[in-house]
């Protein structure tokens, strides 16, 4: 019979192609597996950096007046729990756990002294114009410090720290963001 | 010669070569299967190289957006200072800003006894100050912040009565640099 000629796809090419296919699948399996862990690192930053801001908004909006007395001694407090429980100026600090991480957010508020400069016009000159600057005359360059000498402090410095563990491989992570309140009372 | 007739033909008498079917051309796509199959490969390897790519763009954008969030707070924080200053000093500030438009006109003003500092510049503040680069301004975090300064513009005003005052925050974090700009209207009341 003629048909006893025809050749088709073998059983050892089947074989070989099988093997050959089993080779570049696996990379492509550890790929996606890759890909999948990737997603979800990302994903736990995406979440950090949601909490970042949160906390940064909620601390930053609350009056300088209120802060100021949480730094009990020196110039700096460290936050590690809740603040103003109860109230709706509450800001939620501690462990929090998210989609399976757990994220630790701290803060910190700082003194911090600063100096305004500026050049006053000098009033007392008999030549003093209100309506015309020609006639201006500046005195020299004054300093005013607020760094609780002459004046009391009037800028704070909010910083939000949030922490969490990466789990492939085993590494700490922490975002951060600075801000400032200030005292808008004389 | 139809098919019938062949056929035909083939029922009755002697059997002829049967050439128009080449049955050995079969013979010839050995090796098929492993050229499928390395087809197959090739583009999931061109499927997995892209899925890589992707993912390697992914990460440098969080970072982006980091660097991003750290520049508007503390943008928002120094138009806090900013504000706090012109509160203290309004008056300073609008002697200084119009005397310095008088400067660019090229009017002929009272000389400046000590000639320096410029009074905008003063009110500016000098550099590494609080308001123009200062370097202690991010306290122990280590936001990668280049550079900052501060700007005031004064866009509208009623002598001791109103002002509108613009801050301009210029601010570069890592890759991410933009001018911050706030408005505020002030009233002022004798006190």
């Amino acid at each position: 019979m003629h048909l006893r000629t025809r050749r088709g796809v073998t059983l050892t090419e089947i074989m070989m192609a099988f093997l050959i296919m089993v080779m570049a699948l696996l990379p492509i399996s550890n790929l996606i597996s890759f890909g999948h862990r990737g997603t979800q690192k990302d994903l736990r930053i995406v979440l950090a950096q949601e909490l970042l801001v949160d906390r940064m908004n909620q601390l930053n909006a609350i009056p300088f007046k209120q802060l100021n007395p949480l730094i009990i001694t020196g110039t700096h407090v460290r936050l590690t729990s809740r603040i103003f429980s109860g109230t709706n100026l509450e800001v939620p600090l501690g462990d929090i756990a998210r989609h399976g991480a757990t994220y630790t957010i701290s803060a910190t508020l700082t003194r911090v002294p600063a100096s305004f400069t500026y050049r006053p016009v000098d009033f007392g000159d008999l030549d003093y114009d209100q309506a015309s600057a020609t006639s201006w005359r500046f005195k020299a360059e004054k300093e005013e410090r607020f760094d609780a000498g002459t004046n009391p402090y009037k800028i704070l410095r909010t910083q939000v720290y949030v922490n969490w563990t990466e789990p492939h491989p085993q590494k700490p992570r922490q975002i951060e963001a600075v801000s400032y309140v200030v005292d808008y009372e004389d | 010669m139809s098919h019938a007739n062949s056929f035909r033909v083939a029922k009755g008498g002697a059997c002829p070569p049967l050439k128009k079917y080449k049955i050995n051309d079969i013979g010839k796509r050995r090796g098929m299967a492993i050229v499928i199959v390395l087809v197959f490969v090739m583009s999931l390897m061109v499927l997995g190289s892209s899925y890589i790519k992707n993912l390697s763009n992914v990460q440098p954008g969080n970072t982006r957006i980091l660097d991003q969030i750290q520049a508007e707070f503390l943008a928002q924080g120094l138009h806090r200072i900013a504000i706090l200053k012109f509160k203290k000093y309004p008056s300073d500030f609008y002697h200084a800003f119009i005397w310095n438009i008088e400067k660019r006109k090229g009017s002929r003003l009272q000389t400046l006894s000590p000639v320096a500092p410029d009074p905008i510049d003063s009110f500016h503040g000098p550099m590494n100050s609080i308001l123009q680069n200062w370097n202690g301004i991010i306290g122990s975090c280590s936001i990668p912040l280049l550079s900052y300064s501060t700007t005031y513009r004064m866009i509208s005003h009623k002598p001791y009565s109103r002002d509108g005052v613009e801050v301009y925050i210029n601010l570069a974090v890592g890759k991410f640099s933009k001018e911050y700009k706030a408005t505020f209207d002030v009233t002022r009341t004798r006190m």
